[in-house]
């Protein structure tokens, strides 16, 4: 039998990339999509959240629940007939653990690959490449307006520090996000995703998305996961985001 | 509701479909092309024979080679790791393309000239020269968008702002941007460092890397007309510049530099990377040939003259030198010749290459190493052109027309430029690859024709008429062009000659020349049921001497011809044919007849090429046309509609439309639907050509050619012939044929969609590594087409799908885009919840198949709710009977149902083992404690009697009751069939197996739970709680276990303890499948 890679580390967390919590950007799109996301208070507010959400794979649907809390712990459970893929990142460190890995990787934590580390660390980052990105060593510029399938955007483009790209439409209406590419190089190859997000629910006075549809870029070939619900600053131990060692088996 | 409809259905009237919500009337939104291309369109390939690649450029990059692929007509392709996949990088933009160059100094820098160079008579047009700052990813135009056709670009190695672009102009007429451009502020502005006259473009740039100040440049004279071809003339010249293009020495002005004096044709340069000193010049003239200069370019030599070297200049002028080996040099051509002695001699190399050679790219670091470019696509070698790999992933094939036939899946036909007919399906169940596709006949190809009299035979020809009939088992072939008879005039068959067949008499076939042949007999005979409908102009048929300084006669300025024909479907006698020098002629007796109807057109330059007729499905006296004046440099859209036999026209050509008009199309449904293929993208108009949408799906080029348009009606899609990007087929047209503009004004609406049949295809792909082109398959599942106003922003939009008790048995996440949407049921009930153990059982993933018949759909928009039908029908091609699947679903359910049984069990011991063995850690009497221990491994060992319990690693070869239903329960939902009895037997074994497992396990409960609640009480500890089957439903969703609850546990059996209660649930937009069961 075999089992797909679920790549889901970048999936959820492009929810959370939000808007600048502080005026370094003098650009109207960002405050406009600050403004509508709930403004920099609200956002602020933040400090832990939990999504539980399903993907759509196939026939079937499978839950992953996501814990962020501040700053830079994140993990990432996926659930598949009760095996559970398990992705965190505590601060510097990430581990996973993938019961379809094969040998040896079954129930017992392993360090992550550089690559998946470095996303785990972009997902951790919840507030997005746009938030004090020059502290953080990213360059943004704003590349005027683009249409997405008609609708009026605001392009923008974050390139990260690790050498991430993140080029983000603003839907010129609400202010809101509603397109995302994220172009990494991988091993020295180039990797793209694009993820379209849609069905904005407010949650502590923040706006989410509830709807994220990913595939590659130029192709409508798209996973979709849908939001089921959003905790905002439910009490999460910073424990649950550090390497265990491994279980006893039973 | 859920009916036991067994028969193919036919769409639903719109009227019962679009329930509207009671939405206030609001005017119509413009029908653009982004709220129309959410119809969406996938690419078929073919890949398997290529395309002509134009220009070709890279750079090495720790060792990986990076290239970009410019194709004649499919844009620019970018690989990173030398060819093994290719991504397209230049879709919102033309495809053609002439000229690549990566800047040496900053390989994220990239120069596109637009306007392929190999200047043949169904070359295409580009609009100026575009660079890239970042890769490939995003595109700015940089001017010279009169250029039409950019030859060669350089950049100065030293200054990347300093770049050249050699500039042919227009190829049809006088004028344009030509000439040799220079930019020193990286393309903001340009100035003209070289010109001759309005006739006379610039074929190359060369500069000496190491003194880039140094440029050798060649001057071009040259026309197209559409009968001919003229290569050379005064304007031909040979430059060289030492101070970057301020002045300049007409090299060839000097007898005593040994170059040809005269007239010139097409020529061009090469400097030795390696010692720049050495340079080669390709020379047309009459007494042309290869040239050295070993001193910069002061003085030559003639090297070589062969047929090899010489050979077809307007199409093969391009010189390659090894970077470290100033002698060795490479001459695409008719072959690809490589020499070792600095061009005096010259041998074959790429035996098993598609003919035609125009670009090249030599690995710096290893010169054994290219990568080149031919007329069917892109190759590689290792060994210095020995041996070559073709890498068969470029969908770039060059086709001009297209075809299918009413076989399931049905197939697609289509001819190609200098690559054949071929045949291929529309969908296998696995994707559609390489190895699907079969050659039919040679040459280039044009017209092709499944026969409908006998599916086992295809009519397909070859450039200039060489048609034939084909058995497409034995591919033997009968010819059947129309040969002339005694006293005859030459028959004059155009390149692309159309071969029709009625769509009243499926016996009766047409192919033209000048005259219209019919024949009844597979093209065994033919009757001329015309007179030399053309203009019959002696001017225009002088081919024997086309071609200026280097005679070229193909056949591909053969002209004054019939291009197109089409009968009536409405009345077999009425023929409409129009010819390439600008007759649309009209019988309505069968031939006896003709008018020439073109005089009544309005606006349409006399004489200009008539390259469609199509007369309308549904109107006899309507009929659909379109003519092509690119031939003249009139590069306006023509396209008319007349709907009194050709005695008036209307132009439909509405100024938003780009690119001569190739073919138009009335929707066989609904005739306000037009659809329009352009030189630069496919068009759609709702109201019967009074304005019009480009196309512009995901994934599509929205600027390629579109060549021709086929209908399978039986389906309802649309396959597309692009001239350079292959073949694409839009699924299902029925959502775009009920957007009228009542529909196009509610907020939101379900609109109609074909039967969704339950496929059985299975493709039995296999891995064959990432080189592979794959072409796209439909979308599987069942069809749910929706229109909305404006992007959904705000709140759930979801899709729920009820079965016959009004239960909701799926629910899917509407896509936010604005217009039309598609999404797609996988026909599919959820899957099973499984029995959690340490491995996953692979039966157990999908949901039984939904039987056929007609169920509700409910579209919830925020507040506003619509609901509407699909329906699933059997597969034709499924020998299964209704009873057989009815049998096949009750199984399967049936299944279900244990493996559900068997999931809540398991939890429950899971959840009571872990209760005892808490209160067994908390106990202080020795006695309680030990009982709570025995209870816990003696639930502990019915748990590994029902499922995997070793986590020794992925693969335990451990199979347990759990696996051995998964195993059954995925047997029987993967065959579409009646269940055989051993199926049957098997459950009937598992059932007692359950009973053997659970019976003692239940047993077990009734005779310890009491017991030990008791003795836990008496110690003042809580008694155990068993799991309620009610509450396990309500905690748990089929597809996987809860969630939230399993967040904190690494062991997939600690999960509910170490959570504790949690009140997620199941996900929201989860199904309730259990009430309908």
């Amino acid at each position: 039998m075999r089992v797909p890679r679920l790549r889901l580390l970048r999936l959820l967390p492009v929810l959370l990339a939000a808007a600048p919590l502080a005026a370094q950007d003098p650009g109207p799109a960002l405050d406009a999509w600050l403004k509508a996301r709930g403004g920099a208070q609200a956002l602020q507010g933040i400090h832990t959240l939990r999504v539980t959400a399903h993907l759509f794979w196939g026939g079937t649907q499978i839950p992953v629940v996501t814990e962020y809390k501040r700053p830079g712990k994140y993990r990432q459970v996926t659930t598949v007939q009760g095996l559970r893929i398990v992705q965190a990142l505590d601060g510097d460190s990430g581990w996973s653990i993938n019961p379809f890995s094969g040998y040896g990787g079954f129930l017992k934590p392993q360090p992550m690959s550089p690559e998946d580390l470095r996303d785990a660390k972009e997902s951790a980052d919840f507030d997005g490449p746009f938030v004090d990105w020059k502290a953080k060593g990213n360059r943004v510029r704003a590349l005027g307006e683009e249409e997405v399938d008609g609708s009026p955007a605001w392009k923008l483009e974050a390139t990260l520090a690790d050498g991430t790209v993140v080029t983000s439409w603003l839907d010129k209406d609400s202010g809101l996000e509603i397109k995302r590419v994220t172009r990494q190089v991988v091993r020295g190859s180039e990797q793209e995703t694009a993820t379209v997000l849609g069905n904005y629910f407010q949650h502590g006075g923040v706006w989410f998305p509830h709807l994220m549809e990913s595939g590659p870029v130029r192709s409508d070939e798209r996973q979709k996961i849908v939001v089921d619900r959003i905790e905002v600053n439910p009490p999460i131990d910073d424990a649950d985001f550090r390497q265990p060692s491994a279980p006893a088996a039973k | 509701m859920r009916t036991p409809k067994t028969s193919l259905a036919l769409a639903l009237p719109l009227a019962s479909l679009l329930l509207a919500a009671g939405a206030p009337p609001a005017p119509a939104p413009k029908a653009d092309g982004a709220a129309l291309s959410g119809i969406g369109v996938r690419n078929l390939g073919p890949a398997v024979m290529g395309g002509r690649i134009a220009a070709l450029d890279g750079f090495l990059d720790k060792g990986r080679v990076t290239l970009y692929v410019g194709a004649a007509g499919g844009g620019v392709w970018k690989t990173q790791n030398g060819g093994t996949t290719f991504k397209p990088v230049f879709d919102r933009h033309v495809q053609s393309i002439g000229a690549i160059k990566v800047d040496p100094s900053n390989p994220s820098t990239v120069w596109v000239g637009t306007g392929e160079s190999w200047t043949r008579n169904s070359v295409s047009t580009g609009d100026g020269i575009y660079k890239t700052t970042d890769g490939g990813e995003t595109w700015s135009p940089m001017g010279l968008k009169d250029s039409e056709h950019i030859a060669q670009i350089a950049v100065d190695p030293k200054d990347g702002n300093t770049v050249y672009a050699a500039c042919l102009g227009h190829l049809w007429s006088p004028g344009g941007e030509r000439g040799l451009y220079k930019t020193t502020d990286g393309g903001r502005t340009w100035t003209r460092i070289l010109f001759v006259d309005a006739d006379t473009g610039c074929a190359s740039i060369a500069l000496d890397p190491q003194h880039p100040g140094t440029l050798f440049a060649t001057t071009w004279q040259f026309r197209r007309t559409p009968y001919s071809f003229s290569s050379g003339g005064p304007g031909g010249g040979l430059y060289k510049s030492t101070d970057g293009g301020a002045s300049w020495v007409k090299l060839n002005a000097d007898p005593k530099r040994g170059l040809p004096q005269g007239e010139l044709g097409r020529s061009t340069f090469a400097v030795a990377p390696s010692d720049p000193k050495v340079v080669y010049a390709l020379v047309e003239a009459k007494d042309g040939g290869l040239f050295r200069s070993d001193d910069g370019g002061e003085t030559w030599s003639r090297r070589n003259n062969g047929a090899d070297v010489i050979i077809r200049p307007f199409y093969f002028s391009a010189l390659f030198v090894d970077p470290k080996n100033p002698d060795r040099l490479y001459k695409p051509g008719l072959n690809f010749i490589l020499s070792e002695d600095g061009g005096k001699t010259f041998s074959v190399i790429g035996q098993a290459v598609h003919s035609d050679w125009h670009a090249a790219w030599i690995d710096p670091s290893n010169p054994e190493h290219l990568f080149a470019g031919t007329d069917g696509g892109f190759y590689e070698t290792v060994d210095r052109g020995a041996a070559w790999t073709f890498h068969q992933n470029l969908p770039i094939g060059q086709y001009y027309h297209v075809a299918v036939d009413q076989d399931r899946p049905y197939n697609l036909y289509g001819g190609l430029q200098d690559n054949s007919a071929w045949r291929g399906p529309s969908a296998t169940g696995g994707g559609i690859e390489n190895r699907h596709w079969n050659n039919l006949w040679g040459g280039d190809g044009f017209w092709v024709q499944p026969d409908p009299t006998d599916p086992a035979y295809v009519y397909a020809e070859a450039q200039g008429g060489e048609a034939g009939r084909i058995n497409l088992t034995t591919h033997e072939a009968r010819s059947i062009k129309p040969q002339a008879g005694a006293g005859d005039p030459k028959f004059r068959w155009n390149w692309n000659t159309p071969i029709q067949v009625s769509p009243n008499d499926p016996k009766r076939l047409y192919m033209a020349c000048q005259f219209l042949f019919r024949s009844t007999d597979h093209g065994a005979s033919w009757t001329r049921i015309s007179p030399d409908l053309t203009t019959d102009d002696k001017k225009m048929q002088d081919q024997d001497n086309s071609g200026g300084i280097t005679l070229d006669n193909s056949s591909a300025e053969t002209h004054c011809a019939i291009f197109t024909v089409s009968e009536s479907p409405k009345d077999a006698d009425l023929l409409w044919a129009g010819t390439d020098d600008g007759n649309l002629q009209l019988t309505r007796d069968g031939g006896k007849t003709w008018t020439n109807t073109t005089p009544a057109i309005p606006g349409l330059p006399k004489g200009t090429w008539v390259s469609w007729v199509e007369a309308s499905p549904t109107e006899a006296g309507t009929a659909y046309a379109c003519f092509d004046g690119h031939w003249t440099g009139d590069m306006k859209t023509y396209v008319y509609a007349t709907t009194d036999f050709g005695r008036t026209w209307r132009s439909l050509g509405a100024s938003n439309l780009e690119g001569w008009a190739h073919v138009v199309k009335q929707d066989p449904v609904n005739p306000d639907l037009l659809w329009l293929g352009t030189e630069r993208g496919l068009w759609i108009s709702l109201d019967r050509g009074a304005s019009w949408a480009r196309f512009e799906a995901e994934g599509w080029p929205s600027h390629v050619a579109v060549d021709d348009l086929a209908f399978q009606t039986r389906e309802g899609d649309l396959a597309i012939a692009t001239h350079g990007r292959s073949l694409w087929v839009v699924d299902d047209l029925a959502p775009l044929r009920a957007l009228s503009p009542a529909v196009r004004a509610q907020t939101s609406a379900l609109l109609p969609a074909r039967p969704s049949v339950r496929s059985n295809l299975n493709g039995n792909g296999w891995s064959n590594g990432d080189a592979q082109f794959i072409g796209r398959d439909p979308k599987g599942g069942a069809e749910i087409a929706y229109w909305q106003r404006k992007r959904h922003i705000f709140g759930d939009l979801k899709f729920e799908v009820l079965g016959e008790d009004g239960k909701v048995i799926a629910t899917l996440p509407g896509a936010p885009r604005r217009g039309l949407n598609r999404l797609y049921w996988p026909m599919t009930l959820p899957a099973p919840r499984i029995a959690k153990g340490t491995a996953i059982a692979g039966g157990g993933f999908s949901g039984p198949r939904a039987l056929e018949g007609t169920y509700t759909v409910r579209m919830t928009d925020g507040d506003r709710v619509q609901t509407g039908t699909i329906t699933l029908v059997p597969d034709p091609l499924s020998p299964h009977t209704a009873a057989d699947r009815k049998a096949q679903f009750e199984l399967s359910m049936e299944l279900y149902r244990m493996q559900e049984d068997l999931a809540y069990e398991v939890d429950r011991m899971v959840d009571l083992r872990d209760q005892a063995e808490a209160r067994a850690g908390a106990a202080k009497d020795p006695a309680l404690k030990a009982s709570l221990e025995a209870f816990a491994k003696a639930v502990e060992a019915r748990r590994a009697e029902c499922v995997p319990v070793k986590t020794g690693g992925g693969i335990t070869g451990e199979e347990k009751l759990r696996d051995h239903l998964a195993t059954l329960y995925g047997t029987v939902t993967g065959y579409d069939g009646r269940p055989g009895p051993a199926n049957v037997a098997r459950r009937d074994a598992l059932k007692q197996e359950m009973a053997a497992t659970l019976d003692p396990f239940h047993a077990e409960l009734a005779a310890q739970l009491p017991k030990l609640d008791a003795a836990l009480q008496a110690a003042g500890q809580a008694p155990l709680k068993d799991l309620t089957r009610a509450d396990w439903e309500r905690t748990t969703a089929p597809g996987g276990a809860p969630a939230a609850k399993a967040l904190r546990s690494l062991d997939p059996d600690e999960g509910d303890e170490a959570e504790g209660s949690d009140d997620a649930g199941a996900p929201a937009a989860s199904v309730h499948l259990l009430p309908m069961l």
